[in-house]
């Protein structure tokens, strides 16, 4: 008896000492993860001269630590079964994904993925976020019942948190969203079951009272959900009652605002009179003069004045958000190249020149700025004023050249050397867009939108330039680059196929 | 004319204090308390190694929680956690300590303070751990002086921040100064704790000013260091964590150099004090 006692005593000393010893590996994990990402913050602040290379070091160095110390075969032996450690070598897998995300090498990242699916799947939280990236690329790539599928998993494993960061905070999306993707392609265009799953999803979440954003959020989803399947009255019904409670709430979980604005929503897509979803967007300005979304209602309200053929209403709205919430850049710079092309459409191009050039002096580094420069040289063509467009599209391409060297971080400065192939291109300097597709091209080397910039050059040499033997020399460059992929075998058969043409 | 008496007591005590540096002998005891704090000050930032889990792992939970366990928790922690095993240090062994140094102090200064062996450190052990204890008791109540000042107020005011560090620094030294002189009447003089109290106020009375002195330099010379440790929100952004072990590392040394320097200037006081008695 007493032999007994001392060996369940002493099973429980080395089962505590070997949990014990898992803490010890997981905060070794915890600081080598630390310390990478305090590289990864030191090189975002100074960038190396070694273009995309240090962050490739980077993040070989994130998948590493994951070796280490959560891959089944890895040398970390004792760490193989923590949960916690290997939440830890998940997490550095997430950051490599970043890292490749930044670099746009989807093949990495699905490569990541694809680890991550295989050997972290018995970690939910890990698991699910795998999923709901799988399937958004899924998504991206049209294959919708792949991603529905990969949706559904994320579903039952991880409960909803509203606001949340991370997979909790996505989750409640994804009932709508996997009935909108199988509806796509389903008999009469809705995939009956899976709205009445998503239906049964967020009644159960919603509740009767109003206490919390989750069920805030859900009787919201409750209402695109009726206003999918067109049951214009319910979702109506299901926000107006919704808007009340939060307007009586002492702390209202989410601003009432914001729910008349999805009723707004809810009007336009019934089809109702513009008037209707106007008087309802007036109302959401004068009840609610502080509201978040005020620069999106003010966006709204435009496309609503212009549907009533009320182009100076309109005008009015689009310079309220320019003046208003010239905080909000991407909403206030979106308003600016909307005004101007709303005056464009409406033969105003003298005040919508001036619009033009006010974004790119007031937002040098919008999207909208990147655009109105080729917007400018579009409208010459358009016109049929040659002399005018050559002049535009010289501007442009210096305006996008001076953005490039005066910003060059990273996302602009390949949105604005893109934007800079269009504008060469239009110029008919082949040679310059030709180099400057090649230039990106190597630049994102091993990543699909590297293999995607370099056929765009082979097919502007053979189709712009009538140059068979540089289209050639890009295809076969492009082998060399991808001679592990798909499209490395596909540039090879291509300037095979091209060689055989000019041989004939 | 000497227009501060007080503060040439000081300097006389202080030279003093220097002039002794120089034997190796006087320095054990202060280096016996820092080789202790460096041995759980690694014990504590080293946990996670094989070797040292089985102790530095409770350790760890019991001084910082189960939130210290995790990088870089643990770090930005430290000064919290070493401040609190500080405390047992203090209690435990520094005080013993302070009495075997007061003890070679006193003898280095031409004092005969009888023999020095174990059973007179031991006979004076629960004395000297009572009176710390008591002050540590109360240091600690006037620390929590701080948190009588709107949190809000602190937070947004640099002034009221200082003023109230400032202030408790100076009701910090002024308790300091009325114990200062426990430690020697219990192991020079055989008090218990009550009378070392009791006498320890007296003799601070009457040579307020070159005690207030004695033991305000110390403090200062320590200001630095520790109000660096206690500000890990400034190193956290801008350097790595590790660099809040070399700051506790610091004030280890510091520590060592100040309690040397006060523990010195105090006996010698003291000594001045019984002999003028006499």
């Amino acid at each position: 008896m007493k032999n007994g006692l001392l060996l369940a005593l002493l099973a429980l000393f080395v089962a505590s000492c070997g949990h014990d010893r898992q803490i010890g590996v997981r905060y070794r994990a915890e600081r080598e993860l630390w310390r990478a990402h305090w590289e990864q913050r030191n090189i975002s602040i100074e960038p190396g001269t070694d273009g995309d290379d240090s962050w490739r070091v980077l993040a070989a160095r994130y998948e590493a630590i994951a070796d280490h110390y959560g891959a089944p075969g890895g040398s970390g032996q004792g760490s193989r079964g923590d949960p916690d450690v290997r939440t830890v070598a998940a997490r550095a897998l997430f950051a490599a994904i970043q890292i490749n995300g930044a670099l746009q090498d989807s093949i990495q990242v699905e490569r990541i993925y694809e680890r991550l699916a295989q050997d972290f799947d018995d970690l939910p939280a890990v698991a699910a976020e795998v999923a709901l990236a799988r399937g958004q690329i899924a998504e991206r790539r049209g294959d919708l019942r792949a991603a529905a599928d990969l949706y559904q998993t994320v579903v039952g494993r991880i409960p909803p948190r509203s606001g949340a960061t991370g997979i909790a905070g996505s989750v409640l999306d994804l009932p709508l969203r996997i009935a909108q993707l199988r509806s796509q392609g389903a008999p009469g265009g809705v995939a009956t079951d899976a709205y009445a799953a998503a239906r049964a999803y967020y009644e159960r979440l919603a509740g009767d009272v109003v206490s919390d954003t989750v069920q805030c959020d859900s009787r919201v989803l409750m209402a695109q959900v009726a206003g999918d399947l067109r049951e214009w009255d319910r979702a109506m019904q299901i926000l107006r009652r919704l808007e009340d409670q939060l307007r009586a709430a002492t702390t209202p979980a989410r601003p009432p605002c914001e729910v008349r604005f999805a009723i707004a929503g809810i009007q336009s897509r019934a089809g109702a009179d513009p008037e209707v979803a106007r008087a309802t967007l007036t109302s959401l300005m004068e009840d609610y003069p502080d509201c978040g979304v005020a620069a999106q209602v003010l966006l709204v309200l435009a496309i609503n004045a212009r549907e009533r053929g009320r182009l100076d209403e309109a005008l009015g709205y689009l310079d309220r958000v320019a003046k208003e919430h010239a905080d909000a850049p991407d909403d206030a710079s979106q308003a600016l190249l909307a005004r101007a092309r709303l005056l464009e459409q409406n033969h105003r191009w003298p005040e919508a020149l001036e619009v033009y050039r006010d974004l790119s002096v007031q937002f040098p580094i919008s999207k909208a700025a990147l655009l109105a420069p080729l917007e400018i040289a579009m409208h010459y063509s358009r016109a049929g004023e040659q002399d005018a467009t050559a002049t535009a599209l010289q501007q442009a391409e210096r305006d996008y050249r001076s953005l490039i060297a005066r910003y060059p971080a990273r996302s602009l400065a390949y949105a604005a050397r893109e934007r800079l192939v269009e504008v060469l291109a239009l110029q008919q300097k082949y040679d310059a867009a030709i180099a400057e597709l090649m230039g990106m091209g190597e630049a994102l080397k091993g990543t699909s939108r590297g293999a995607a910039l370099m056929i765009a050059a082979a097919r502007m040499a053979f189709a712009d330039m009538r140059d068979t033997t540089q289209a050639i020399t890009i295809l076969d460059r492009t082998r060399e680059l991808y001679a592990n992929a798909g499209v490395g075998r596909w540039a090879s058969g291509e300037a095979e196929r091209l060689r055989g043409t000019m041989a004939r | 004319m000497n227009r501060f008496p007080w503060f040439g007591v000081a300097i006389w005590a202080w030279r003093g204090v220097v002039v002794t540096a120089g034997r190796a002998g006087i320095w054990l005891p202060f280096l016996a308390v820092s080789l202790v704090q460096f041995a759980l000050l690694r014990l504590i930032t080293g946990f996670h190694h094989a070797a040292l889990i089985p102790v530095g792992l409770p350790l760890v939970r019991f001084l910082g929680g189960n939130g210290a366990t995790h990088y870089p928790a643990l770090l930005y922690l430290l000064p919290t956690m070493f401040f609190r095993v500080n405390l047992i240090i203090s209690v435990l062994l520094a005080s013993v300590a302070g009495g075997v140094a007061t003890l070679l102090f006193a003898r280095a200064f031409g004092h005969d303070p009888g023999p020095l062996g174990r059973d007179r450190i031991l006979r004076s052990a629960p004395p000297l751990i009572g009176v710390t204890l008591l002050i540590v008791g109360v240091l600690l109540g006037i620390t929590l002086l701080g948190s009588l000042v709107p949190r809000d107020l602190v937070l947004e005011n640099g002034t009221v921040r200082w003023a109230m560090r400032l202030t408790v620094m100076a009701i910090f030294v002024l308790f300091q100064s009325l114990m200062a002189y426990t430690t020697a009447w219990i192991v020079l003089m055989g008090h218990g704790i009550w009378a070392s109290i009791r006498d320890s106020v007296r003799v601070t009375w009457r040579t307020f000013l070159p005690t207030l002195v004695a033991v305000g330099l110390p403090a200062v010379l320590l200001f630095p260091s520790s109000y660096a440790t206690s500000r890990v929100d400034l190193v956290a952004n801008r350097l790595k964590p590790e660099v809040i072990t070399s700051l506790v590392v610091v004030q280890i040394v510091c520590q060592l150099l100040a309690t040397f320097l006060l523990m010195g200037a105090v006996t010698r006081l003291f000594l001045w004090r019984l002999e003028e008695k006499r």
